[in-house]
């Protein structure tokens, strides 16, 4: 009973991060359907940046998440506004485009900070365990669950509460007359780009101490949180979610009877065979393109 | 009758589509004649191999208009075809006359198994590599297009069967030398030609297998079929509606670049001397679109020109592979 309650909470723990990375990408796929493939980039960035508030100017993890909130969303601010917005309506060149731009990234931080691997220290206050149902549960790992769910939280208020995110539906729903009746469609998605990539950035700090920090990094995140996303069907946040913890649970419980590497090809398998039959994934309710 | 003979305008056309095509590979096959540096010279057969990659990807995207991201699993699979049977051959040299790859001894394999067994012929290994490839895409297609599955689902199936193959392989260590993939392999030897990666052979063979894929290539556009696919491309329930199996032209088209991609695995184990799961990593597979939008994106608004094809070979001359890593073989 206890292994089977260990299990359970790392795959909690493992569906929490996946929803970390998945949520930006969830903002930018979902509503303005652009395949991100610099999403992991963003990540990797979010984690470097870390590293950097934490080596050079002695501030903690917790301290700095949201200066890097604003840098990797400023980052991503000038990528919608100067290369994405300038290919609107082409779909396959933004695939292009926007690998081209992660690999930019990866090589410039390369370059600049070097390609061996770096570690960021855990937070001190929450570097000890805590008892969840009766086991012994890093109380990081916790901490990202509840930042996780906080951050889905966020997200939604700000899509289905605000008025940046009922322009945003708005404008999903039909870009042209959104734009007639005074909706500035350019400003607003330049904005959500921005919130999704700071979301990336977000996810990357929050992982770095549990991962190394390399300039390849991001690869493995971004095709992730693509099966996510497609999973818990597009244009929904809601899905998202609870693909992020399916996934989560999957992978932990298979990983637990086989090994890792056993567990992840399995889950992969598993969502081929789900796209075949309901591409629109598992929680979609029909919405009219 | 002169709906049967080709009229003159018609051959015209056909032979200004034809000439930059072999203008180039002319000039790929003079080039050892110009450059006498066998380590450029094998650069650029490797710059070639990727070449017909991307011309496999210009097919069933530029042609087909099948988003696939996951291309390196053919090329892949197609290069562990080649590393298996050139590591058999090396046996004796290595680990003396029982016969095992050194990689199976070091993981207390006691028997070859039984799927490397075909591979001391060589000429099992070269029909695998590209019918195995083309099999495996044939069942993928199948099981895609027969559920009329199309665009960005697309290329979330084919990525996530690529991974789920590399991570096979690299979790099957004692079968396929896992992460380190399969290295010290023997020299490709084909009717006492020996194809040593630094020499003009294996050169001239890449050339000649260019020429060979983009020929197949471009008369495949040229054919009823190919016709018919680009119609999809253009319109899948228009051609649906006329009555054309519209699944079965895709899988064709599917395979068939996934049979040239196998022959450029092949190639591309010749030319590195070794076979690695990175050759079916992520990376690679999208780094290879680089060098398909030049093809693709022309042929993608309906107008397919010849050209395209060594435009697709030139960019992806130009753009080199994004430098190695850390723990990348």
């Amino acid at each position: 009973m206890d292994q089977f309650i260990e299990q359970i909470v790392t795959g909690l723990s493992i569906g929490s991060i996946l929803l970390l990375v998945a949520l930006g990408l969830s903002i930018i796929y979902g509503s303005m359907g652009i395949i991100n493939l610099a999403h992991g980039e963003f990540v990797m960035l979010g984690a470097y940046a870390a590293w950097v508030f934490h080596t050079y100017l002695g501030l903690g993890l917790l301290a700095s998440l949201v200066p890097i909130f604003l840098v990797v969303a400023a980052f991503g601010w000038i990528i919608e506004r100067y290369v994405l917005s300038l290919l609107n309506n082409r779909p396959l060149d933004t695939i292009l485009a926007t690998w081209g731009v992660g690999i930019m990234l990866q090589q410039a931080v390369r370059l600049s900070v070097g390609s061996e691997l770096r570690y960021v220290q855990l937070p001190p206050a929450l570097s000890d365990s805590m008892d969840v149902f009766g086991i012994s549960v890093s109380s990081y790992r916790v901490f990202l669950f509840v930042v996780s769910i906080a951050l889905f939280g966020a997200t939604w208020l700000l899509m289905n509460r605000t008025p940046v995110g009922m322009k945003l539906r708005a404008i999903i729903q039909d870009r042209s007359v959104a734009a007639s009746f005074g909706i500035n469609a350019k400003r607003v998605y330049a904005l959500t780009f921005a919130y999704g990539a700071g979301l990336a950035g977000l996810a990357g700090a929050l992982v770095s101490p549990l991962k190394s920090v390399s300039p390849d990094m991001g690869t493995g995140y971004v095709v992730d949180a693509f099966m996510v996303v497609v999973l818990g069907g597009v244009q929904s946040l809601a899905g998202t979610v609870a693909s992020a913890f399916i996934l989560g649970e999957l992978s932990g419980g298979i990983a637990f009877l086989q090994n890792d590497t056993v567990a992840k090809a399995i889950v992969l398998l598993a969502i081929v065979v789900l796209i075949r039959f309901r591409p629109e994934g598992l929680f979609t309710a029909r919405v009219r393109a | 009758m002169p709906s049967n003979a080709p009229n003159s305008s018609g051959l015209q056309r056909l032979i200004a589509q034809l000439a930059p095509l072999l203008i180039v590979c002319a000039v790929v096959f003079a080039l050892p004649v110009l450059l006498n540096n066998d380590f450029l010279l094998n650069k650029v057969a490797r710059y070639l191999v990727l070449g017909i990659l991307t011309i496999s990807l210009g097919l069933s995207w530029g042609f087909g208009g099948i988003l696939n991201l996951g291309q390196a699993m053919s090329f892949g699979l197609g290069s562990y075809a080649m590393a298996m049977a050139l590591k058999l051959k090396t046996v004796p040299v290595h680990t003396g006359a029982s016969g095992l790859p050194d990689f199976m001894v070091w993981n207390n394999v006691a028997h070859l198994p039984w799927f490397w067994e075909p591979f001391r012929s060589l000429s099992f290994a070269i029909a695998a590599g590209l019918i195995v490839p083309a099999l495996v895409a044939a069942a993928l297609g199948w099981f895609m297009f027969r559920g009329r599955v199309t665009g960005v689902y697309v290329s979330i199936i084919t990525l996530a069967t690529m991974v789920v193959i590399n991570l096979v392989i690299i979790d099957q260590q004692s079968y396929t030398g896992g992460f380190n993939g399969i290295t010290d392999l023997a020299q490709l030897e084909i009717f006492g030609v020996a194809f040593d990666a630094y020499g003009r052979a294996t050169y001239y063979l890449v050339a000649g297998c260019v020429l060979l894929s983009l020929l197949v290539a471009f008369a495949f556009t040229k054919s009823k079929a190919g016709l018919i696919v680009q119609a999809i491309r253009d319109h899948e329930s228009r051609v649906r509606y006329f009555g054309y199996d519209v699944a079965l032209y895709q899988i064709f088209v599917f395979a068939l670049s996934a049979a040239i991609a196998g022959l450029a695995g092949m190639l591309y184990t010749v030319v590195m001397e070794f076979a690695s799961p990175t050759f079916l990593g992520v990376q690679l597979s999208l780094s290879v679109w680089f060098g398909a939008p030049s093809a693709a994106g022309k042929a993608w608004s309906g107008r397919s020109s010849a050209p395209c094809w060594w435009r697709a070979c030139r960019a992806r001359c130009r753009n080199p592979r994004p430098s190695s890593k850390p723990g990348r073989w």
